[in-house]
């Protein structure tokens, strides 16, 4: 229990996905403009990256160790990270379509971040068994929420702010990110 | 070499019964979440004046919120004007574009008046009024409810003794904007 | 007959500043009565609420204290004529309002230059006069609140049904302003007696008169005036003394400082079970109970450097500001600008033919050195003391920021609304940025976009209701066309058997017609074959 809880906290504050490990910079970027979208951003990744956490697990353990397949891994966790996105996406459209749309291209791009192939190859690398697995999409996804919603709040408020016209907009944006990161890593030595 | 071509083969089932399996759940996703019209219509007709005055090309301001869901350019409205288009854009995460340069924006809010002494009672303005904003009948005086007219001007042209006049809509000392401060704050580049 | 306690509040306020008073040489004069003026300009509006509707025609003779415009609606007040005279206009008029925008106004003409008023009778027996007597009389009197937001005072007696509790706003805390302060130095039992009334009124079984500890000669004043009242009376009331800071006379401000308690966000004082009203209404009051006069006139200060005598006066409503800064002698040629109410809350004005309202509680008309302008709005450092000082614990710098890029719901989320535009924030501002104006632009267009929405969801109903009408309408036609092709089915179908018989009929013709030309041409041929 007490490592499960340490590996938890150490994914989502000391080896943080993006400040940390800077994996998934895209939608880190693309969706921090404002906190509502931030907020449905995250909730949409949590839910693919712990599903598909779970799914990538189930599939190279049960399919591709015993048929000796481990060459497939990489592909295979794509095809299972798309179908899920795909999945979110869908059921979104429906059920939320203002957020559907506020998101637009950044939800299918969920695909190509890297903190979710990043997840499902770092559980076979680490050898976490499944509810470590799980747990560990979860924090990665709780540590990605957490900084989108936090640099969201900031890029809001320095969006009005008198920022020189050569800073405005990424520029100031990743200036921030930065100084983030490095407030990130006071964390180092945590546990 | 008898050996990698099973093992090629048994990758390959691997793969399409991973990855059928996966589509039939797409599949069955795709029905059950089926989507009936678009929710976001709604959304792009809340921002929308409501004016109806067709200026953008299509009849009445929900045609209009369809097209935009469609993909149409959302600087066609000149009531809602500047305002307007940020707040489709911010709405739909795209660009905010000026007013099309075919379209005029007024300078004011106007409404219409009847010259009551002119009108002959024929109902062609009440016809063609979109939010049913004038009052009358046949060969009876017809008048404008202030209130209710959007200031859509479709009632002129079908007037034949062109009695109705636009009067722009004066703002009472009550309802007096006050001035934005100037915020020009000169900034250097450095 | 006890001597009464004053009781020194506790309790601290949010925020607020210490301000330089400047309330002397006008506070250590009497009140003055004013001239009477030549030419009174009284407008429709001089309160919150709607538009009193004018009574009375260019040409009409009026008395003093004739009603002239009554009131429409729930919340309005009636206005009535404050001199003898004629009516020789109801036109637009420039007013003494921030935008100086024009209003309809009814300009009398004076005809008698002598006012004669009526000895009050001794407000104890108009104590006995039932709530709803007194009730109806502040009505028809046209008072409103005499403290600056001109409130109909007996719409807010409707509306606090539920206090219990009388706060007397004597906490006169804006720097030059000291009209209460000579109020209850010079009218100090009008001014207990007009409590009682309202308190009756009101229904109210406590007062609490509130006010400032700079005023001790007013303090005095009231206290003499409580320890003359019988014993149960005395039971009834307290005076209160607060510490003097900016802006103790808030209505929400005193409170806290009185009960220890926040009116909430979005309330008003009913909630803690207070009806609070000012001196100035007070004596209003008084007025109009013992002396059936009706709101006539209000004390106005009229200070500055550029006035010789500065002071309270006593001055007709619709006054010109003109009119009343030449009866204390202003001096034109060093005056640079006249401030309509105080330093902190006032505003300038354009147009001195302005006249003075039930608003108007004070005319600074000030030299250019007095009251300099406000030096360039500079970049927001950030430094957090508009925050310090505000009284209603909002966040300015954030309302700062969501006003100048225009995020109104943000602001409106932020409780931009609860801000009184003390205009601390702007006083502290070291980038002299002028905040409250940015918070009155950011109300305003709240207020436009909120009208223009409840426009458009109208528009939008009255645009689905004519789609419904006219499609109603089409699927009536089609179902009378539909109707009447059954019907003439039917008709067919029934003469049906009419129908055979003239098409019978009308075969047996053709064919007796086609037999006698038959005949005709064999007969014809006949003849022709004939030598």
């Amino acid at each position: 229990m007490a490592d499960y809880l340490l590996l938890f906290v150490a994914t989502v504050l000391v080896n943080n996905f993006v400040l940390v490990k800077f994996l998934g910079l895209c939608p880190f970027l693309g969706v921090s403009t404002k906190v509502d979208a931030a907020v449905g951003m995250s909730f949409a990744t949590t839910f693919v990256l712990t599903l598909a956490s779970a799914l990538s697990y189930l599939i190279n353990e049960w399919l591709l160790v015993p048929l000796d397949l481990q060459f497939l891994q990489t592909l295979s966790f794509i095809l299972i990270i798309a179908v899920v996105v795909q999945f979110t996406e869908m059921v979104m459209h429906k059920t939320a379509p203002v957020l559907h749309k506020v998101l637009g291209i950044f939800l299918p791009l969920i695909t190509t971040n890297c903190a979710v192939l990043g997840v499902a190859l770092l559980n076979i690398n680490e050898s976490h068994n499944f509810i470590e697995s799980v747990i560990f999409g979860f924090a990665a996804a709780v540590g990605f929420s957490l900084v989108l919603v936090l640099f969201a709040g900031m890029r809001e408020r320095i969006d009005v702010a008198d920022v020189p016209v050569a800073f405005k907009g990424a520029s100031i944006g990743l200036i921030t990110a930065g100084l983030m990161s490095l407030a990130f890593m006071g964390f180092t030595g945590l546990i | 070499m008898f050996e990698q071509l099973i093992q090629l083969l048994i990758s390959l089932i691997a793969i399409v019964a991973v990855a059928s399996a996966f589509g039939a759940l797409l599949g069955w996703t795709a029905i059950r979440f089926k989507l009936n019209g678009d929710p976001i219509v709604e959304k792009i007709d809340e921002i929308l004046p409501q004016t109806q005055c067709g200026q953008c090309g299509h009849p009445g301001c929900r045609p209009y919120a369809e097209a935009i869901a469609k993909g149409e350019e959302i600087n066609k409205c000149p009531p809602g004007g500047e305002a307007g288009i940020k707040a489709l854009a911010e709405l739909l995460g795209r660009e905010v574009i000026p007013l099309n340069a075919e379209l005029e924006e007024k300078e004011t809010e106007t409404v219409v008046i009847i010259r009551e002494p002119d009108c002959i009672g024929c109902t062609k303005c009440i016809q063609a009024c979109p939010v049913d904003a004038i009052v009358g009948t046949a060969k009876m005086m017809h008048t404008v409810i202030l209130d209710d007219c959007t200031g859509c001007d479709l009632c002129i042209p079908p007037c034949p003794v062109d009695c109705i006049d636009v009067v722009p809509l004066e703002t009472a000392a009550k309802d007096w904007q006050v001035p934005k401060p100037s915020d020009m704050i000169p900034v250097r580049m450095v | 007959m006890n001597q009464m306690n004053v009781i020194n509040t506790t309790h601290s306020i949010h925020g607020g500043l210490h301000l330089d008073e400047k309330k002397a040489p006008a506070c250590n004069v009497a009140i003055q009565e004013g001239e009477i003026p030549d030419v009174v300009v009284l407008p429709l509006n001089m309160h919150a609420g709607r538009d009193a509707v004018a009574i009375v025609e260019v040409g009409e003779n009026l008395y003093r204290g004739q009603i002239i415009a009554e009131a429409e609606g729930q919340i309005s007040a009636n206005i009535h004529s404050p001199v003898n005279g004629k009516v020789v206009a109801i036109e637009p008029r420039p007013m003494s309002s921030r935008s100086g925008l024009p209003e309809m106004a009814i300009v009398i003409q004076t005809t008698d230059t002598e006012i004669v008023r009526e000895t009050p009778c001794d407000w104890i027996e108009a104590l006995t006069e039932s709530p709803e007597v007194i009730a109806q009389s502040i009505e028809a009197a046209g008072i409103v609140g005499l403290g600056g937001a001109g409130f109909p005072t007996a719409s807010k007696i409707a509306a606090s049904a539920n206090a219990r509790k009388l706060l007397i706003n004597g906490a006169e805390c804006e720097p030059y302003i000291c009209c209460d302060d000579r109020t209850m130095r010079d009218y100090a039992e009008q001014v207990i007696g007009g409590a009682f009334l309202l308190a009756k009124a009101a229904a109210c079984d406590f007062i609490e008169v509130a006010t400032e500890d700079n005023k001790p000669e007013a303090i005095d004043a009231i206290k003499d005036v409580l320890n003359t009242l019988p014993e149960h009376m005395q039971r009834r009331i307290q005076l209160y003394v607060c510490p003097t800071k900016y802006p103790m006379g808030g209505e929400r401000q005193l409170l806290e400082a009185i009960t220890g308690q926040q009116v909430p966000s979005n309330t008003y004082p009913v909630e803690l079970g207070y009806l609070v009203h000012n001196i100035g209404t007070a004596l209003a009051v008084y007025n109009c109970m013992t002396r059936s006069e009706p709101l006539l006139s209000r004390m106005v200060t009229l200070t500055g450097e550029a006035i010789r005598r500065p002071g309270v006066y006593h001055l007709l409503l619709g006054t010109t500001v003109k009119d009343a800064i030449a009866m204390a002698g202003v001096d034109e040629t060093i005056l640079a600008q006249v401030i309509h109410g105080g330093p902190m809350m006032g505003y300038p004005l354009q147009n001195l033919d302005a006249p003075v309202t039930k608003i108007t509680n004070c005319l600074i008309a000030a030299t250019a050195d007095e009251i300099p302008p406000l030096p360039e709005e500079q970049p927001c450092i950030r430094c957090g003391q508009c925050v310090d000082v505000c009284p209603a614990t909002l966040l300015p710098q954030q309302l700062y920021w969501f006003a100048r890029s225009e995020e109104f719901e943000k602001a409106a989320s932020f409780k931009i609304h609860d801000c009184i535009e003390c205009g601390l924030c702007s006083y502290v501002c070291p980038s002299h940025i002028p905040l409250v104006d940015y918070y009155r632009y950011a109300k305003s267009e709240i207020k436009q976009l909120d009208q223009a929405r409840i426009k458009s969801e109208r528009s939008k109903v009255k645009f689905d209701a004519r789609n419904d009408r006219l499609e109603q309408e089409r699927l009536e036609k089609e179902r009378i066309k539909a109707e009447k092709a059954k019907q003439r089915a039917a008709n067919k179908a029934a003469n049906k058997d009419k129908n055979d018989a003239v098409a019978a009929a009308l075969a047996r013709v053709k064919a007796k017609k086609a037999q006698t030309q038959q005949s005709n041409d064999a007969d014809n041929t006949s003849e022709d074959s004939k030598p």
